[in-house]
């Protein structure tokens, strides 16, 4: 294991030293709102969620609002800088999620073949059809909306993703001889499928799971304006532009920061994770299947 | 051909039985007074309270009470929305129209627009094509659907003339319809169209890398012929079936923009029946979903499967 | 109706001074990004009528240089420059609406992986009418099209028409890639590689196919092959190349019966069947052809070169004519009139050019005698694939192993050899216990596989190694090579106190250095994984090796190397080795006893030399002839069994006996031999010395006769 680190490692140096310039920006973006979401308090400068009437609708700029007031006084910087926080929070858990129960369901679901394979993959199809956005939605009149039920309804509609992914490449090494060879030294079969196949996955499933991340934000703010996703007073991006959506016409610069925000770090993510493809797993040609 | 069609019709069957069942559980699991709920009402009296039970068969054991859905299903009566009383029926007859044509005419665009942009950018490779159709796919694939309507009624609504708000139906007059249908369509296209044409940029690509389509240049082929033939056609392929799967994922889009634009279909139809718990609605809405996704899937097999003889031994 | 023809053609003299019909001029195709030159300075001229073959092994750039001539490259990946002059034409320059009226009509092609090759969406009939369309269409393209399937040989040609590629078994579709090349009656044909992935007798069958045609057509030819043999028995003339550069070119004749360039006359005798091993030995070429890499000043065959001295690396040798027509790009071309060397290669690289060496050990000693005890048996195994399918009632079954018995002795090679659906590889997969047999057992030691505890199954497996085919593939690329044999040693039971120390020992008995260790797969030849997977199988201490078509994927120059390290693990640890197999001059030089498959079960066995060497069941014999012979006199003249159509599926195998349906003295053309569709053959020695032949009428008249045709 700590022999295939080493080959990542100077790999990687020689990606990041050749990077274009889209790549280093996304970088620098997705750590940026990182960051942020770990520690806003440390670099909001108001309370995001406390409306100060007197001060509605600023301009940029203006009192050292440096991005200006929303319709009830609140600071849309800090705003954002807080918003970061729910939206990397939903990003990462439906990512760790996915990635966690992908693993397990395609891993088993590809080496064992059989009737147990038959039905998760029925399953999955059947999952996989389903529109994340209606999903939330009735989870949400279930259990009541807000940013857990969207991370639990990300994660259902996402997992097919991932485990299909894994399925794929543990189908695509399974018939390979080195496996073969490996049940040949007397190694059980569980053992074989985690030292010499699960290696071989990491690639693919890295390259799904940043694809993921980017899809459940984009999904969490559409939940968002829908009103199931990240509740009032609470920020998030999608949430900032469907309150700012009266607006529109008055103050379009409401609407647009949350969503240029929003749309850079997809895009970054995007980026990253085609950057990443070509460091772990140069031969991989995953077909991208994309949700709402 | 045809046993194919029936074996998956039988699958079909059964996924739509899971399907009722799941709905029917679920919009049972929501909470508070069920009584409550299905009449909008806070404090209901008791002898209401009876009537209500007895009629909805509220006392029943769920098995039961979900038999006596089914059946009432089958004849046609989907029951009554709580907050009107009208038949559910032909409250969703009323509200597909528009949710279809928005799907379908935002499907047709993204198709036609989608696969031309693919495959120029992947023939043309490197050049101003190639990169104007991966900038629209990634501007398409990166903003969620109600910032794209958003934008679109920002950026055109006034320049245009076009309607933000509501929809007309066809007999109000053509232009009228194409006013108020023109930005939800497009709003849903955008999206449709980053995926597909990535898509199709990737598939051609990967066709052209083929070695079948080198025997035809060398056997004097070329132009059009080349081009649907050995370029095209195998590489609708992989293109049509993810595509599939995408159809489906519309429906969500539909939610949105219907919210967006305020347009009376079934997406917003479902919006507010699960804000407002209206059972018989929400049972029916899902059902009409659930079958339309099942027969889109269908229908995606059958095309992909006449496509490729390779599947059908 | 099986027939048995092909008489030779003879071989055509010097080319005459007629205007040639493609005439290629300083041809070079280097890569556009990273500047790697595939082809350099590459000159041909073809005359009509004449058949030119190139050759070379993986890498060497022949079928670039081929496509390049006839202006079919990408150049977007590729910079081409030179010419290549078809009458008026330069298809190396010309533009594409000029080019496209000569491809396909005075050029034909016929491609190496027909799968491929074809538009799996297009029936194989709509793509033979294409050609016309493309060239404005004939009134009869319908009719024509059915014609041409029947004059290469596919039966109902009407029917056929309508089936896609995917539906037809390998040589059909070959078969119709030979229909569409000639479908317009070209000038030119171009054949890549047309049978490499052919089993011998189907290739046979092509070959055959390809020579009438062009008889028939009077069509110049290229031909592109690594097989001696082949080009042996097709070419008037040879080129040779080595790192995208001509080496040698001349007279076919008078190349492999005098080469003159040092890698022409090294890859002739590592090919199976030119000359036999040298004092034991295999022979071989010591490294590996090289990978097309940034270009470098002096002769690229000069670390592998027993001649090769400082002033190969001062220059790259030219291309010059030596005489008759022959052409040498050396700067020691070997002197035909010296008695020659034939001893094995000397050394390996030269001292202090820094390359990793691989160890050669010297010429073996006798062989003992192998023990009596057999180590490993197949008893009456039978292995059956089902498939059930829960619309039809009755299951889909295909028998892949029949009633087989086969024993391995410790310290015995034994050589299985077959075609593809003989069974060899589902028997080598139940020999080391892969699989289970559906009937029958398989006894390790004395003792009954499926009466084994769990444990003693793992220790079994580790006894009975197997080495596969595809040498990238059984080495897990994100371990080092030292991790890989770690593991394995582990396995095994062995101290893990000098786990270094074991694993520099293993490397060193398959012939790398202990710096192997920390490198990984994707960066080792073919060979050299080979070498890693053979030492990860001695890790465990394995009482028998299976190799299952081992060399198969390596270049004919590094199989020598292989074949020699196997030799010699037997002949110092006493193991057993299976050697599955498709070539039966290898399994001749190697191995002590032979099985030969067919369809399921051993049609004869015995004393590899007598089997393969005089062998009496038709089919073995029918195996034999159709292999080439890389000696272009013997191979033109030779009359050779052809065997008609394809094997029996194994889902459907043949009453009695398996082969009775394509047997050259079978009820066929003897319809008094009915005991051939009545009753199944057992395998029986009819001189009791071991040689055993499953075959009812062995030793008849018909069967010797049968067997003079063999050369």
């Amino acid at each position: 294991m700590w022999n295939r680190m080493r080959l990542v490692g100077p790999r990687l140096a020689r990606v990041l030293r050749k990077s274009s310039w889209t790549n280093r920006i996304a970088s620098l973006v997705l750590l940026l709102t990182l960051v942020a979401a770990a520690v806003p308090d440390l670099i909001a400068p108001f309370d995001p969620v406390k409306a100060v009437p007197v001060d509605r609708m600023l301009g940029i700029g203006v009192d050292g609002h440096l991005l200006g007031t929303d319709a009830i006084g609140r600071d849309i910087f800090s705003r954002l800088v807080y918003g970061s926080r729910a939206v990397w929070t939903v990003a990462l858990a439906v990512s760790a999620g996915s990635l966690l129960l992908g693993s397990l369901l395609g891993a088993t679901s590809g080496y064992i073949g059989g009737a147990f394979d038959a039905v998760v993959s029925r399953a999955i199809d059947g999952v996989l059809a389903f529109p994340p956005v209606l999903l939330g939605l009735v989870l949400a009149a279930i259990a009541g909306p807000g940013t857990w039920t969207a991370i639990a309804a990300l994660a259902v509609v996402f997992t097919p993703l991932t485990t299909r992914v894994m399925r794929a490449s543990v189908l695509a090494e399974r018939g390979a001889a080195y496996v073969h060879a490996s049940a040949g030294l007397g190694h059980r079969p569980i053992v074989t499928l985690v030292r010499e196949v699960l290696p071989n996955t990491i690639g693919p499933m890295i390259v799904v799971t940043t694809l993921i991340a980017s899809r459940a934000i984009i999904v969490e703010a559409s939940l968002s304006f829908l009103g199931v996703g990240t509740q009032p007073p609470q920020p998030s991006w999608g949430l900032m532009a469907a309150e700012a959506q009266q607006y529109i016409f008055i103050a379009p610069g409401q609407v647009l920061i949350p969503v240029l925000t929003l749309a850079a770090v997809v895009l970054s993510l995007n980026f990253i994770g085609d950057a990443m493809a070509e460091v772990l797993d140069p031969e991989s040609r995953s077909v991208r299947v994309n949700t709402r | 051909m045809l046993r194919f069609i029936v074996s998956r019709l039988v699958s079909t069957v059964g996924a739509l039985f899971v399907l009722t069942v799941v709905t029917f559980v679920m919009v049972r699991l929501m909470p508070g007074d069920v009584v409550t709920t299905l009449t909008g009402i806070e404090n209901v009296s008791d002898e209401a309270r009876e009537r209500i039970t007895r009629e909805y068969g509220l006392d029943q054991p769920l098995p039961v009470q979900y038999l006596r859905w089914l059946s009432h299903v089958v004849q046609g009566d989907l029951g009554r929305t709580a907050l009107t009383g009208q038949p559910v029926a032909s409250v969703l007859a009323e509200k597909i129209v528009p949710s279809l044509q928005i799907a379908i005419l935002a499907v047709m665009v993204s198709v036609v627009v989608a696969v031309s942009l693919g495959t120029l950018a992947a023939v043309r490779r490197g050049r101003l094509s190639d990169r104007f159709a991966t900038l629209t796919a990634i501007v398409g694939t990166s903003l969620p659907d109600f910032v794209v309507g958003l934008l679109l009624i920002v950026l055109l609504a006034r320049t245009f003339g076009l309607a933000t708000f509501g929809y007309e139906p066809l007999s109000e007059g053509f232009l009228t319809w194409a006013r108020h249908i023109v930005l939800p369509v497009l709003a849903l296209s955008l999206g449709l169209i980053g995926l597909l044409t990535r898509l199709t940029k990737t598939a051609v690509r990967e066709t052209l890398q083929q070695e079948y389509v080198r025997t035809a240049r060398s056997k004097g082929v070329h132009g059009w012929r080349l081009l649907w033939r050995h370029i095209l056609r195998p590489s609708l392929i992989p293109v049509i079936t993810s595509a599939g799967l995408q159809l489906v994922a519309v429906i969500g889009g539909v939610v949105v923009i219907e919210v967006v634009f305020s347009i009376p279909g079934m997406g917003k139809l479902i919006f507010d029946a699960l804000r407002q718990r209206d059972y018989a609605v929400i049972q029916a809405a899902t059902l009409a979903i659930g079958c339309v996704a099942v027969a889109v899937s269908l229908l995606v097999d059958v095309i992909y499967r006449q496509l490729d003889p390779r599947l059908r031994r | 109706m099986t027939d048995i023809h092909g008489e030779g053609t003879a071989l055509r003299g010097a080319t005459a001074t007629v205007a040639p019909l493609l005439s290629v001029r300083d041809m070079t195709v280097v890569t556009r990004g990273s500047q790697v030159p595939i082809v350099s300075d590459f000159n041909l001229d073809i005359a009509p009528g004449e058949t030119v073959g190139i050759v070379g092994e993986s890498g060497c750039g022949k079928t670039t240089a081929v496509l390049g001539m006839l202006g079919l490259l990408d150049p977007r990946q590729l910079a081409i420059s030179g010419s290549a002059r078809y009458g008026d034409t330069d298809l190396i320059a010309a533009p594409d609406t000029v080019r496209r009226q000569i491809w396909g009509r005075d050029v034909g092609i016929i491609y190496q992986d027909a799968l491929r090759a074809l538009n799996p969406v297009m029936t194989v009939g709509q793509q033979i009418a294409e050609v016309f369309e493309a060239h404005g269409g004939r009134p009869d393209a319908k009719e024509e099209v059915v014609n041409l399937l029947a004059r290469v040989g596919i039966a109902s040609p009407e029917v056929r028409q309508h089936s896609y590629p995917h539906e037809l078994s390998g040589g059909m579709r070959q078969r119709v890639m030979a229909a569409i090349a000639v479908a317009m009656r070209p000038r030119l044909l171009v054949a890549d590689e047309p049978t490499t992935a052919l089993d011998v007798t189907i290739q046979a069958q092509v070959l055959e196919l390809i020579r009438g045609l062009v008889a028939e057509m009077n069509m110049a030819t290229v031909l592109i092959s690594h097989d001696l043999g082949v080009i042996a028995g097709m070419c008037d003339r040879v080129v040779v190349l080595y790192a995208g550069r001509i080496v040698e070119q001349g007279d076919a004749a008078a190349v492999f019966e005098a080469p003159r360039h040092p890698y022409t006359r090294a890859l002739l005798r590592a090919t199976p069947g030119y000359v036999g091993k040298v004092a034991g030995r295999f022979n071989f070429i010591p490294g590996t052809p090289p990978a097309p890499s940034a270009a470098r000043v002096g002769c690229a065959f000069r670390e592998r070169c027993s001649e090769a001295t400082d002033a190969c690396t001062a220059r790259t040798p030219e291309l010059v004519e030596i005489g008759a027509g022959i052409e040498v790009a050396c700067f020691h071309p070997i002197d035909p009139a010296r008695t020659e060397d034939r001893g094995p290669a000397k050394g390996s690289a030269r001292a202090g050019s820094g390359v990793v060496t691989v160890i050669e050990r010297g010429p073996a000693q006798p062989t003992e005698e192998p023990q009596a005890t057999p180590i490993l048996e197949a008893r009456n195994v039978t292995r059956v694939y089902g498939r059930r399918s829960w619309l039809r009632r009755s299951a889909a079954v295909a028998l892949a192993v029949d009633g087989v018995t086969l024993t391995v002795r410790a310290g015995e090679c034994v050589g299985l050899v077959g075609e593809s659906g003989s069974g060899k590889s589902t028997l080598g997969r139940l020999l080391v216990g892969m699989e289970d047999p559906t009937s029958g057992e398989i006894v390790f030691d004395g003792r009954p596989v499926s009466r084994m505890s769990g444990a003693e199954r793992r220790a079994f497996r580790r006894s009975a190694q197997m080495i596969y085919q595809d040498p990238r593939s059984s080495l897990n690329r994100s371990y080092s090579v030292g991790s890989i044999l770690r593991t394995a040693l582990r396995a095994g039971g062995a101290d893990s106190s000098d786990v270094d120390a074991q694993v520099a020992d293993v490397l060193e008995r398959v012939g790398l250095s202990a710096r192997y260790a920390e490198r990984y797969p994707m960066s080792l030849s073919g060979g050299e994984c080979q070498r890693v997977a053979i030492a990860r199988a001695l890790c465990v201490r394995p009482k028998v090796l299976v190799a299952d078509e081992a060399i198969s994927s390596l270049d004919v120059s590094v199989q020598g190397q292989i074949l020699n390290l196997l030799a010699d693990i037997q002949r110092d640890t006493g193991i057993g080795i299976v050697f599955i197999a498709h070539d039966l001059g290898v399994v001749r030089e190697l191995c002590d006893t032979a099985a030969v498959m067919y369809l399921g079960r051993i049609v004869e066995q015995g004393p590899a030399k007598d089997v393969l060497s005089v062998p009496q069941h038709p089919y073995s014999m029918a195996l034999k002839s159709a292999a080439p012979i890389p000696d272009p006199r013997r191979e033109r003249s030779r009359r050779r069994i052809i065997l008609l159509g394809d094997p029996p599926s194994a889902l459907a195998p043949p009453k009695g006996c398996a082969f009775h349906t394509r047997c050259p003295v079978g009820p066929l053309n003897h319809p008094d031999r009915t005991a051939c569709i009545d009753d199944r053959p057992d395998l029986r020695s009819p001189d009791g010395a071991g040689h055993a032949v499953a075959c009812h009428y062995v030793g008849s008249d018909a069967n010797t006769a049968l067997l003079g045709q063999v050369t």
